[in-house]
């Protein structure tokens, strides 16, 4: 519990400390340290004067290493005091010399010292200063008696430290530098340092905390190299083939990082393709090149321009990418592998399928990507059965996934359907097995508004998925509302239950009034074709219709004249 | 009222490491993990209050020597909570503990339990 009123005071508490001999000081150093991180924010009652500051110092070579955690614990948070300008803090100390006394503990030979030196909180606002001259930082680096070649080395020796929890704090710090490539370059050896960045890219030490508490080695280290590619390439490409060697290795955001990092160095002119070309191969015969991005794909149709014999691969896997049933990638990942296939159908000399050489005809200015349109759209025209295709495997996903909102969308198909008929009803039919899904009702239901008569021809197939209790579902009411002009037959028990359904229905649940909407626009629908089984008393819902006072906002219930015609308004409020 | 917690699990000698990774960070739960260093396993996420992690490691106690928890809970100012466990004569439970009243840094606990008991920490 947080120390009650009475309980000696932070400065008490230090005096202890520095009082008692060597011997005996590691109890009242970890109670001092206690009663510090329970009552962390400045106050006058807890600073520590610049007095009891000078008193604690020596106590950070101490012999004992809990002894030198625990005043560290405490020192660190007063200098943070003093960062801060914190107006409560007694102490008139500059921050720098706390600083130069905390730094001299980075290389402790005890890991709990060391952990407590690299807390980032702590010791960010330092390396801001040292390595980004940041002006929002309270620290005069001239001030500090420590270099930034001396930090730097320290920091990487840190970031190969045998503690994990270390590394992970040392990386951390990294990420929080806006450039952290400025360490590199600051290092009295920075080919030693890429080097040590390049081992870090396979440390296993793992984490699933912010980056600001601790973050994993090797995503600091990536993007320290990606970095650096930027300002000095040349520090990079004497370890750039230990790092291909990655391209095949298990961790996906790296792979894709280093082909970044090959990008930037084919950009910079310091590599021609040759340098990567085997590696690249490697991983696409592998399944594991990084289609992430226009740029890495633009990457493998480059290579495989210089290597014909891995066009057709290329091909292939670039043509299943624009066609991919992939729900967490945008469209525009797809666009990207349409406009890649297309330009090396261009752009080489060897023959190409057909839907190859529609893709190199479409793509040739960037019209698909300007207008965000989807590659199966087009596509569509000249190719119905590959689109198809491709729709019907994208489509699946409705039948598993509960919440689906990815590439495979109702504006997906409709544009496709706009575009041809042909390639769209064979999608519809290979759902008609799955109408009892709730997704796949909701996206025939979506579609029957624009395309009523590609749905009619599965209502069939549907409503033997239908159980005709009431209250018939929303989205079956409303496919029956929209495809009933088309003539489908809609047998007399289901007209029966549609209209139960428009209730109210026991205490069914209040996802009511659009149900009861759809119910009765089902209703309409049917008797506008004079069905036989629809009731008379849906007369006053069919001129409410005509009218115009009936909408999805409305509930037919509370209309005057259903309660005229004999409908029973719904009782509950809850039922609404 | 959200948590953000934080485990470092001590094995007891020849304990296997599954079912503690099981009961920690399984389905049930809202932890990941483990990443391991020498016999600690270390996890985090967004599992709490104190009293549900306390029951957890509870749980898996015959497995552990010794843990530290952290945790943050959100709400007003927030409070972190810091508790070290060992498995001693009256078996397994919390020996200390550590309160601020508001957010902060879960690595300044573990700081001071790593100083006191030698314990690895987790973030």
């Amino acid at each position: 519990m947080p120390p009650s009123d009475d309980a000696p005071s932070l400065e008490t508490l230090a005096a202890r400390v520095a009082e008692t001999p060597p011997a005996d000081r590691r109890e009242p150093a970890l109670e001092l340290a206690k009663r510090r991180l329970e009552t962390v924010l400045p106050s006058q009652s807890t600073a520590l004067t610049d007095a009891t500051i000078d008193r604690l110092c020596p106590c950070l070579d101490d012999p004992d290493p809990a002894v030198r955690s625990a005043v560290l614990v405490v020192l660190r948070n007063a200098m943070y005091f003093q960062l801060q300008g914190a107006e409560m803090a007694l102490s008139e100390h500059p921050p720098e010399a706390l600083a130069d006394r905390l730094l001299e503990r980075i290389d402790d030979e005890h890991w709990t010292v060391r952990q407590a030196v690299l807390l980032p909180r702590y010791l960010q606002p330092i390396l801001a200063a040292t390595f980004e001259n940041d002006a929002d930082v309270d620290v005069d680096t001239d001030a500090l008696s420590v270099s930034a070649s001396w930090l730097a080395d320290r920091l990487f020796q840190r970031l190969t430290d045998p503690v994990p929890v270390i590394r992970k704090r040392t990386s951390a710090l990294f990420f929080e530098l806006e450039d952290a490539s400025t360490v590199v370059l600051a290092h009295p050896d920075p080919d030693r340092a890429v080097t040590t960045l390049v081992e870090t890219l396979t440390d296993p030490a793992d984490t699933v905390f912010n980056r600001g508490d601790a973050c994993e080695p090797r995503n600091a280290a990536i993007e320290t190299l990606l970095e650096l590619t930027g300002h000095r390439p040349e520090l990079v490409t004497p370890h750039f083939e230990t790092m291909l060697d990655l391209l095949t290795g298990d961790n996906g955001y790296l792979r894709f990082r280093i082909v970044e990092l090959s990008i930037d160095l084919l950009e910079q002119g310091v590599i021609g393709y040759e340098a990567i070309a085997d590696d690249v191969i490697d991983a696409l015969e592998q399944g594991c090149y990084p289609l992430r991005t226009a740029e890495t794909m633009q990457l493998l149709v480059s290579v495989a321009l210089t290597r014909p014999d891995v066009i057709d691969d290329v091909a292939s896997t670039l043509r299943t990418e624009l066609a991919a049933n992939d729900s967490r990638r945008l469209y525009a990942q797809h666009t990207a592998a349409a406009d890649a296939l297309g330009r090396l159908v261009r752009e080489s000399e060897q023959p190409f399928g057909a839907v190859e050489e529609t893709v190199a005809e479409r793509t040739g200015d960037r019209s698909l990507f300007d207008a965000g349109i989807d590659p199966l759209v087009p596509l569509a025209e000249d190719h119905p059965a590959f689109v198809a295709d491709a729709l019907t495997n994208g489509y699946e996903a409705l039948r598993e996934e509960d919440m689906y909102d990815g590439r495979f969308d109702t504006e997906l198909f409709v544009s496709v359907a706009d575009r041809n008929s042909a390639a769209a009803e064979p999608v519809l039919a290979a759902l008609s097995d799955e109408a009892s899904v709730h997704n796949v009702r909701r996206f025939l239901a979506s579609v029957s508004e624009t395309y009523p008569t590609l749905v009619a021809d599965i209502v069939p197939d549907l409503l033997e998925t239908v159980e005709t209790t009431p209250p018939i579902p929303r989205t079956v009411c409303q496919i029956i509302a929209t495809t009933a002009g088309t003539g489908v037959r809609i047998p007399d028990e289901l007209v029966a239950a549609v209209t139960e359904s428009v209730g109210p229905i026991g205490n069914t649940p209040a996802y009511n009034k659009n149900r009861r909407y759809w119910a009765v626009r089902a209703l309409i629908a049917l008797s506008e074709r004079n069905h036989d089984a629809v009731p008379d008393r849906i007369e006053p819902f069919v001129e409410a219709y005509r009218d115009g006072q009936l909408d999805d906002a409305v509930d037919p219930l509370e209309l005057p004249a259903a309660r005229e015609a004999g409908w029973e308004p719904v009782a509950d409020e809850s039922e609404r | 009222m959200s948590h953000r917690s934080y485990v470092a699990a001590e094995l007891a000698e020849t304990a296997d490491p599954d079912p503690v990774v099981d009961a920690l960070a399984g389905d049930d739960t809202r932890l990941s993990g483990a990443d391991r260093y020498d016999d600690v396993l270390t996890f985090s996420g967004m599992e709490g209050p104190a009293s549900a992690l306390d029951r957890l490691l509870t749980t898996v106690s015959d497995a552990l020597e010794r843990a530290v928890l952290v945790i943050n809970h959100d709400g007003g100012r927030g409070e972190m909570i810091g508790r070290y466990y060992e498995n001693g004569a009256d078996g397994f439970g919390a020996v200390e503990e550590l309160r601020t009243d508001f957010r902060w840094e879960p690595g300044a606990y573990f700081d001071y339990f790593a100083a006191k008991y030698g314990i690895h920490a987790a973030v």
